[in-house]
Parts: structure tokens; C-alpha cells; sequence
């Protein structure tokens, strides 16, 4: 079977379904922004794909870029919450910080 | 003539920006605020010299110039209208504005050194500025509404001015006094102004005069009365501003107690300003007096120059002296204008400015001296202004002392003063017309005379108790001193002008002098011939075969010029014998004053003791106070409390009753809401709580619990779509 | 051969990915990630897509992943490496995440690659689901278009086209090209949006010093 759009797409959901579980399962905020750096890169090789063999062309590969740029904001900001989390609750695992509750 | 007529605006204008440089800088100018005031005054006086000599000595008649200040387009009933205002410079203005900028000047000058050390030092000079201005604004205006409005700024700067030290309660109630006693004589003269606005829908001098002479339309009336009664009647409303500004009876309360300011205000108010505002007001709308107005003026003033000689008599104050006999002196002049002999009341305006001026500042420069000393010695319950804690200043301060006798001789009328010659034509005046008008008008000339002995006796009482016989109390005599250079030239200056040289050569003979032969002649009177004085009939036809003379003037003026034509001759006849005793007055009354109080020091208490309730009266001034208070203010409580009283028992009752109503109503609703409405409330908020209950489980606040909820969703809805899809 | 470098590039991203998302040790699962975004970078350079697979090796492994470690060691004590077990959320993630798959995986299988259409002739034929885009070049392609139906960039073509053009760079002259004619706009409003996430994450971040440290500083100076 020639490798083509399935292909990529199979990789992209995998790293998307995986990306999600540690997101959900992770005792540790940082392990839960990788979570969320793995869903990014899915949703990117997806935009990859579609650039090589779908009708989107180059249009995908800017849409990565952007992708990839606001990942790098995210990734800032995301990590600047975090120390601050921990400096607060003395943790990084979401379980105990249920202060939104209240 | 166009020069004077800037020249006269940067007159007016020149105190204003004194006003508004130093108002603007308070905190910056501080202790130099003289420095703005004293040379922008200076230079106001310059030109006011240069304006009155140009006018007096080249240019007859009236420089008018008007202009349109407010259009106010076609006016229903008047037509095409605009509100004109403008500048008119007469004889009158041109003395005017010397009078004013001269004595402002130099109370700028006394105040330089008197208020130094005053907390609100600057401001004092600011209002010193506006309060020129507004006088300045009433002298040289050409209509009776400019004048109006100036004449509310007088009495707003003088009301700041009074109540300079306002954290003291005396000056606080002084100047609210001031204020509201001006506001009743106000409404009189603005009711005055607007029956002749509604009338002749101009506010001109020349222009309502023109009309008048014209003839009065039928629908120039009050209430019914006939055109000429309604003259009369604005008129008297027109005085009734008089009234209040010129301290006449029975509006003259607020003057003595405006000797709580700053006593150069006081000079500035008594002399100049504020209460020759009315006595030149009444100059003003001479020419549209009625007889019958004239009778009224004539009346009030005799009156008020009698009650306050009366009151002055025995004051102890040594500035409240000096308010009464203003007030007796402002009299003078309202019945000189009221018996029509003109030149002699604005004739004694201007040389009682000068000589009142002096007296004033030389009683300011005494409570300096006192106050002073007082201050040397830690006194602060001795009080500095009652004369019987003076006495023998003269030693100690020569020149306050001489020109104050030098002044005290001009106001008691001895000759080769310029009191004597001002005072004599209005006695004078005032005979002339009693003789001719009969009925009640005879008690002026035994008022006139009568006041003029008192005036000498009081003034000389004042110089006696405080220059001479021996001091009070010799510790205060020891510290006290002359004071400085700035405080003393004004002094000088104008008791050098209470000398006869500048009004006329002939010290006897002032009627034939250059200020009223030439400088202040007596206008026409425009009246209705039916509405002029009713003079004795005999008199009138032997005197109108002599004055009928056909020369071209009085064929012109004949009806106009009849009357004073009468007044002056019978002037002429009595001036002779009125002088004699006039001087007759004045010596008794200072050999009186001498007597009693230098000669025989026990006799003015033993009087007292044997005329004790006439004494009592006097001092109480004639308790006027008292009687407004009762009157008036009293009457106003009393009216308040029934107001009161109404509002607790029957508007509150009201209240109470709708009030209770409400509450039973509100019982009512209570009942329901408790056990209806709120039953609902309670059984939704139970719904609610069981559903909560469901939900508390999910709601455990952290985030990855929330997106699993999320994401179950998620499959959810994909698989529902995926499912229909497959 | 084509194929077989795909896939091994494919292995590398799973696994990596798998041990990121499972590994116990969060120093292993930054390590895990390291490969993943290397594998994807691979994937990248397949697709035709060279100047993205630079970037996301520049971006991603040079800057995101170093502020993942740093967050690991800022915020982990050392000797109490997270090793705890997780509990039972991780069945209900397994169970959402397998649905989500199976979805997905629906999803993709059950598109047809090619369908019935109506051809110029008036004969029914079959085409492929995205033939019709993909023979075209990117200058007539329907996504080039703007609002008004304008077409946005006639210079360059498909990734396949750039590749050939003589003297070719690979996609970056184009994507520069892009970047600074139709994509400007949002080009600048991505560089102001990055700029003031930084400004915001060093605000956030910052600490307020305590009064001791305020001391020390003091006396230090």
C-alpha cells in the first residue's frame, strides 16, 4: 500500500488520541502541556497532509507556521502559569489544585 | 470729545484690571498687592483730572455715545428693539470721576499701611479695585440699566468689602445688613425702572427725558392712577434705590454698622463710593421729578439728617460718630436735591466727599495710633475706637490732629470752608422753599438749622474728647505715635481740599462761585407743568412779571425754566440772613461742645442722668434696631413659626396618616409575600438543591475532571454524527 | 523507498508520542517528546513541507521543549520524581480516547477516496475525492482565491511545482513570499500576538520579592 493521505492522517490521530489521554490522565501539569504539544502537532501533520495531497497546496504549510508560532506563545505563557501554580499550591498536579471550585 | 470718551473707558476699565491682576495672583503678590492697585489707581486719577479740566473748561452740554448692546429683534407691542447702552459724560461725570478716583487713590494709599499685616491683604486690595470699578460704571453710564447693573456690584463689593474679617460674628452680620437692607430699597427702584421701561421701552436718560417731555401717553399708569400720579410714583420707586445706597430714613440701619470693615472702607463707602451712588442716582433722574416726588424727597431727607444728628449726640464710638453724622449729611443733600436747589446738593456731595474722606482716614489713623499702643501693652479688652479711652492727641500726633480740626471746621460750617459754603446753599434752598411751598415743607429750614447746631456740637465733641483735655489713660498716651508718611499726605491732601479756594473766589458767596454758577447749574425740569411744585401763588406772579423778560432763552424755556426761576430768586433773598444764622449754629453748638466737655467735664453725665429716657433714645438710636427686629424680623419669625407650626400639625398630620396606611397596606402585602411568595421561592430553591446535589459531584473544580466531561461529549455528538453517517 | 523512510519516521513519532503520554517519569516523557518532534519533522520533510520541518526542529525542539524541561526542573523537588500511580482516571481517559480513535479512524476509512461524477462528456466516471484539486496547479486551485474571487498568487505553484521550478529553494522563498504579500496582515498580528504573550508570561511570572530578599538585596548593593 503506497503511503499517502491515510498514512499521514493515521499518524496525526494517533499522536491527537494520545495527546489527549495525557492530558487527561497526567498527575503533573507539565506532563498535561505536553499532552497539549502533542494535539498541536497532530492538528500540523494533518495541515501537512492536506498541503501534500489534498487541494490546500502551500496554504497548509502557512497555516502549520502559524500553528507552530502561537504553540511557542502557549507554551510561554502556559509554563509562566505553572511556576505560578506552584508557587502558590506547593503542587503541579491538577488534583489538588481545585481552588476553581470554590 | 472722542478722546474723552476713551479716555473715560480706560478710566473704567483701569480699576477692573487692578481687580483682575490682583485676584489672579493672590498668593503671589501677597504683601505687594499696593504695588498692582496704588499706580493703576494713580493713573485713572491722572486722566480723571485731565477729562474733568478739559470738559469744565472747553467743552459744554453732554458728550453721549451710545451703542447697541443686545438686539432683541421685533418685539411683540414694541416693534424693531435693541438694548442700548452707552457713555455720557456731563459736568456731573467729569466731578464725579475726580471725586471717586481721587479719594480711592488715596484710600489705596492709607490702606497700603493701615491693612499691612492683614491676613487677606491682597484680596482687600482686589475689592478695593472692583468696588472703584462699579462706581466708576455708575458715574459715567448713560442709561438707567447700565447703572443698574453697577449699582448691584456697589452693592456686592461693599458687601465684601464689610465683611473683610469675616471670622469676627460683627462684621458677618454687618455685611449681610448691608447686603439685604440695599435689596429692599432695590426693589423699589427696580419696579421704578421698569414702569418707565414698559412705558417709553428705553432705558436713555436723555431719551426718557425727551419722551417725557414729549407728553405722557394715557397708558403710562399704575394701577389705575393717572399718567401723572404714575410719575410720581417712579419717581419715588426710582429714590427707593436711593434710599437703600444713600442710607435715608427709614432704610439708613445698615450704615452704622457698616463700620465693622476696615475703616479706609469706611472712607471709601462714606465719601465717595457707595453712598453717593444714591445722592447721584437722584441728580440723575432730576429733571423727571414731580413736584409731589420732590415734596416725599425733600421730607425723607429733613428726616434722616435729624434722626441721625439726634443719635450722634451721644455716641461713644468713635467711627459710629462719624456713620451718623454721614447719614445726617447724606440727608442734607437729598433734601437739598428734594427742595430743588440742585447745585447745592451735588455742590455739597463733592466738598462733604473731601472733608468725610479726611475725617475718616484721620479717625483710621487715631484707631492706628490706639491699636497700636494697645498691642504694645498686651491689652486686648480696652477698646480702640470708643473716645472716652483718647484724649490730648494732638500733642502726640500733630498732623492727624490738625487736619482733623481743619475737616471737623468744614463739616460744622464755619466760613472759608468749603462746608460752610455748600451746607449755606442748601439751608438756603431749603428756606427758599418752605417759604414758597407752605404746609408741611416749613419744618425744613428749623430741621436744617436745627441739624447744623447739632452737627457742630457732635463733631466738635469728637475733636474735644479725643485731641484734647487730658488722656484717659496715661499709659496707652505714652506709646501712642504719629502715624507713618503713607497714612498722614492723604490727610493732607484732603483737608487741603475742604479750603473754599476750589469751589468759588468769594467764601460768602457761593452761589455766584464757579462750581455752581458754571460747573453744576441746575437742569431743566421736564415735568408736566400740572405735576410741578404747588408754590404760593402771590409770590409766583410777582416774581413772573420779573422774570418774563423776552429774551430769546426764557421764551424757549419759559414753562421749564419757571419754577427755578422762582426758587433761585427766593433763594438770593434768604441767602443773606440764612448765612448769619447758620454761623450762629455752628458757633453755639462748638461753644457747647467746649462747655461740656473741655470746660465742664460732670455736666454731659448729669444731663444724661436728668433727661435720662431722651439720652436712652439717643444712644439706642432711637432703637430702630430693635424695631425692625420686632417689626420686621420678628414679624418674619413669628409668620416662620406659623409656617412651623402648620407644617408638624397638618401637612405632617397628613404625612402621618398616609404613612400609617402605607404600613397597614404593606402588612397586607407582608402576609403574602410571606406565606405565598415566598412558599414558591422556597419550593424552587428546594427544586434547586436537589438538582445541585446531582451536580456537586461533577463540580469538583479541577480542570482535567471538567475536560473529561468535555471530551465524553465530544464522543458523543462525533459518534451520533459518525453513526448517522455509516 | 520512499515508504520504508516513512514509516520508520512514522515509528519513531508513535512510539515517542506513546512514551510521553504513558511514562511514569516526567524526565523520560520530555526525553520521549524530544523524539516525537523529530519524527514529525521527518513526516514534514516527506510531505514536500522543508522549511516547516526546519522550523518545527528550531521551534519546537530548540524552544518548547527546553521551557518543558525547565518547568520539570523548576517545579519538581529532586528525590520526589513524580512516580506516583495514576488512578482510576486513566481507564476513563484510555476508554475516551480509544472511542475518539475509533471515530477518527471511521472517519478517515469511510470517506470515499473516489467517487461518481458527471464527466465533460455527459458519461459517468470515477474520480478521485481530491483529484480534482490536487492536478490543478495552486495558481488556479479554488483555494486561491481571495474575497472577491481574485486570484492571490499566480507566481507560484503547488509544493510539487515549487520543487521543480528551476533553480527552486524549496518552499521558503514562497512561504517568505507569502508571508510578506497576501498573509501580511496576519502575519503582523501574530508577531504582536507573540510579543505580548511573552510580555504576559514574564508578568505572570515574576515574583514579588519577600521582605527578607528585599533585605538582602539591599544589603548586597
Amino acid at each position: 500500500m503506497t503511503v499517502g493521505l491515510n498514512h499521514f492522517l493515521v499518524i496525526g490521530a494517533i499522536l491527537f488520541v494520545l495527546g489527549i489521554f495525557a492530558m487527561l490522565s497526567r498527575r503533573n501539569v507539565i506532563a498535561v502541556l505536553m499532552g497539549v504539544e502533542l494535539i498541536l502537532n497532530a492538528a500540523n501533520i494533518n495541515f501537512i497532509a492536506f498541503s501534500r495531497y489534498g487541494g490546500v497546496n502551500i496554504g497548509g504549510q502557512m497555516a502549520a507556521i502559524f500553528v507552530i508560532v502561537i504553540a511557542a506563545g502557549e507554551a510561554a505563557v502556559a509554563l509562566a502559569i505553572v511556576l505560578n501554580i506552584y508557587k502558590n499550591f506547593k503542587s503541579v498536579n491538577p488534583s489538588e489544585v481545585d481552588s476553581l471550585r470554590d | 470729545m472722542d478722546q474723552l470718551l476713551v479716555l473715560s473707558l480706560i478710566i473704567l476699565g483701569l480699576p477692573l484690571l487692578s481687580f483682575v491682576i490682583i485676584i489672579f495672583n493672590q498668593k503671589r503678590l501677597q504683601k505687594h498687592a499696593h504695588l498692582i492697585g496704588l499706580p493703576i489707581l494713580g493713573t485713572a486719577l491722572a486722566l480723571a483730572i485731565y477729562i474733568c479740566y478739559t470738559k469744565l473748561s472747553g467743552i459744554p452740554g453732554t458728550i453721549n455715545w451710545s451703542t447697541k448692546w443686545v438686539s432683541f429683534g421685533n418685539v411683540p407691542g414694541v416693534g424693531e428693539w435693541n438694548l442700548m447702552t452707552g457713555i455720557m459724560i456731563d459736568n456731573l461725570t467729569a466731578i464725579m470721576l475726580v471725586v471717586v478716583t481721587l479719594i480711592s487713590f488715596l484710600v489705596h494709599l492709607f490702606s497700603s499701611v493701615y491693612m499691612a499685616g492683614d491676613i487677606r491683604y491682597s484680596r482687600y486690595f482686589a475689592y478695593l479695585g472692583i468696588f472703584t470699578f462699579s462706581m466708576l460704571g455708575i458715574v459715567i453710564g448713560n442709561n438707567l440699566f447700565a447703572l443698574y447693573i453697577f449699582w448691584e456690584l456697589v452693592g456686592f463689593s461693599s458687601y465684601a468689602l464689610i465683611s473683610h474679617w469675616y471670622e469676627k460674628p460683627g462684621p458677618q452680620l454687618a455685611s449681610k445688613k448691608a447686603f439685604i437692607v440695599n435689596r429692599v430699597g432695590d426693589v423699589g427702584m427696580w419696579t421704578g425702572l421698569m414702569l418707565i421701561f414698559g412705558t417709553f421701552h428705553t432705558f436713555n436718560f436723555s431719551d426718557i427725558f425727551a419722551a417725557i417731555h414729549h407728553g405722557l401717553p394715557p397708558s403710562f399708569s399704575l394701577l389705575g392712577m393717572s399718567p401723572e400720579a404714575t410719575l410720581t410714583a417712579a419717581g419715588v420707586l426710582i429714590f427707593c434705590g436711593a434710599v437703600g445706597k444713600s442710607a435715608q430714613f427709614p432704610l439708613h440701619v445698615w450704615l452704622p454698622d457698616a463700620m465693622e470693615g476696615p475703616t479706609p472702607v469706611s472712607a471709601l463707602i462714606h465719601a465717595a463710593t457707595m453712598v453717593a451712588a444714591g445722592v447721584y442716582l437722584v441728580c440723575r433722574i432730576f429733571p423727571m421729578l414731580t413736584g409731589d416726588a420732590m415734596l416725599v424727597i425733600a421730607m425723607i431727607g429733613g428726616l434722616t439728617s435729624f434722626i441721625a444728628a439726634t443719635t450722634a449726640l451721644t455716641q461713644n464710638d468713635i467711627k459710629k460718630v462719624l456713620a451718623y453724622s454721614t447719614v445726617s449729611q447724606l440727608g442734607y443733600m437729598i433734601m437739598a436735591l428734594g427742595v430743588g436747589a440742585f447745585s447745592a446738593g451735588f455742590f455739597h456731595l463733592t466738598t462733604h466727599a473731601m472733608f468725610k474722606a479726611c475725617l475718616f482716614l484721620g479717625s483710621g489713623s487715631v484707631i492706628h495710633a490706639m491699636h497700636h499702643s494697645l498691642h504694645h501693652l498686651h491689652d486686648h479688652h480696652t477698646d480702640p475706637q470708643d473716645m472716652r479711652n483718647m484724649g490730648g492727641l494732638l500733642k502726640k500726633m500733630p498732623i492727624t490732629g490738625y487736619t482733623f480740626i481743619i475737616a471737623t471746621l468744614a463739616i460744622s460750617g464755619i466760613p472759608l470752608m468749603s462746608g460752610f459754603m455748600s451746607k449755606d446753599e442748601v439751608l438756603a434752598g431749603a428756606t427758599a422753599y418752605s417759604q414758597l411751598q407752605g404746609g408741611i415743607a416749613t419744618l425744613l429750614p428749623w430741621i436744617g438749622f436745627g441739624v447744623a447746631m447739632m452737627t457742630a456740637f457732635y463733631m466738635w465733641r469728637l475733636v474735644f474728647m479725643t485731641f484734647f483735655g487730658k488722656p484717659k489713660d496715661e499709659k496707652i498716651y505714652e506709646h501712642i505715635h504719629e502715624s507713618p508718611k503713607a497714612m498722614v499726605i492723604p490727610l493732607i491732601v484732603l483737608a487741603g481740599l475742604s479750603f473754599w479756594i476750589w469751589y468759588g473766589a468769594n467764601p460768602i458767596d457761593p452761589a455766584n462761585g464757579w462750581f455752581m454758577k458754571s460747573w453744576a447749574p441746575t437742569p431743566a425740569q421736564i415735568v408736566p407743568v400740572s405735576t410741578e411744585a404747588h408754590f404760593a401763588h402771590s409770590t409766583v406772579t410777582a416774581v413772573e412779571k420779573e422774570t418774563s423778560a423776552p429774551t430769546a432763552e426764557n421764551v424757549h424755556h419759559a414753562e421749564p425754566m419757571e419754577h427755578q426761576e422762582i426758587l433761585e430768586h427766593k433763594t438770593h433773598e434768604v441767602a443773606g440772613t440764612g448765612m448769619i444764622i447758620s454761623i450762629l449754629c455752628a458757633i453755639t453748638g462748638i461753644a457747647l461742645a467746649w462747655f461740656m466737655y473741655l470746660k465742664n467735664t460732670a455736666l454731659p453725665d448729669k444731663l444724661a442722668k436728668m433727661f435720662a429716657p431722651l439720652y436712652k433714645f439717643s444712644v439706642n438710636k432711637w432703637y430702630f434696631d430693635e424695631f425692625y427686629e420686632f417689626a420686621f424680623v420678628g414679624s418674619f419669625m413669628l409668620f416662620a413659626r406659623m409656617c412651623s407650626w402648620f407644617d408638624t400639625n397638618i401637612i405632617d398630620g397628613m404625612v402621618n396618616g398616609v404613612g400609617r396606611s402605607t404600613v397597614l397596606v404593606s402588612k397586607i402585602g407582608g402576609w403574602i409575600d410571606k406565606y405565598i411568595v415566598d412558599g414558591l421561592v422556597n419550593l424552587t430553591a428546594g427544586v434547586t438543591q436537589l438538582i445541585g446535589l446531582g451536580f456537586r459531584s461533577v463540580q469538583t473544580g479541577k480542570i482535567q475532571t471538567y475536560l473529561t466531561w468535555t471530551l465524553v461529549g465530544v464522543v458523543l455528538v462525533f459518534a451520533a454524527i459518525a453513526w448517522k453517517l455509516l | 523507498m520512499f515508504d520504508i523512510i516513512f514509516y520508520i519516521f512514522g515509528a519513531i513519532t508513535v512510539v515517542g508520542a506513546l512514551t510521553t503520554a504513558l511514562a511514569k517519569n516526567i524526565v523520560y516523557a520530555a526525553f520521549a517528546l524530544l523524539f516525537t518532534f523529530f519524527g514529525i519533522a521527518g513526516l514534514y520533510v516527506m510531505a514536500n513541507a522543508d522549511f516547516l520541518a526546519v522550523t518545527q526542529l528550531l521551534v519546537y525542539v530548540g524552544g518548547i521543549l527546553i521551557l518543558l524541561i525547565f518547568g520539570v526542573m523548576l517545579t519538581t523537588r529532586i528525590g520526589r520524581v513524580d512516580i506516583r500511580a495514576t488512578t482510576g482516571s486513566r481507564w476513563v481517559a484510555g476508554v475516551l480516547a480509544l472511542g475518539l480513535f475509533a471515530i477518527l479512524m471511521a472517519a478517515f476509512f469511510g470517506t470515499a477516496a473516489t467517487h461518481v461524477e458527471k464527466g465533460a462528456d455527459g458519461k459517468p466516471k470515477t474520480v478521485s475525492s481530491w483529484a480534482s484539486h490536487s492536478s490543478l496547479p495552486w495558481s488556479q486551485s479554488k483555494w486561491n482565491k481571495d474575497a472577491t474571487g481574485e486570484a492571490l498568487n499566480v507566481k507560484y505553484g503547488s509544493p510539487d511545482e515549487a520543487k521543480t521550478h528551476e533553480g527552486s529553494s524549496g518552499t521558503a522563498t514562497e512561504i517568505g513570499a507569502l508571508f510578506l504579500t497576501d498573509f501580511l496582515l496576519p502575519f503582523e498580528v501574530i508577531s504582536v500576538l507573540i510579543l505580548v504573550s511573552l510580555l504576559g508570561a514574564t508578568m505572570i511570572a515574576r515574583t514579588e520579592p519577600t521582605p527578607e530578599e528585599e533585605a538582602i538585596a539591599e544589603s548586597v548593593s
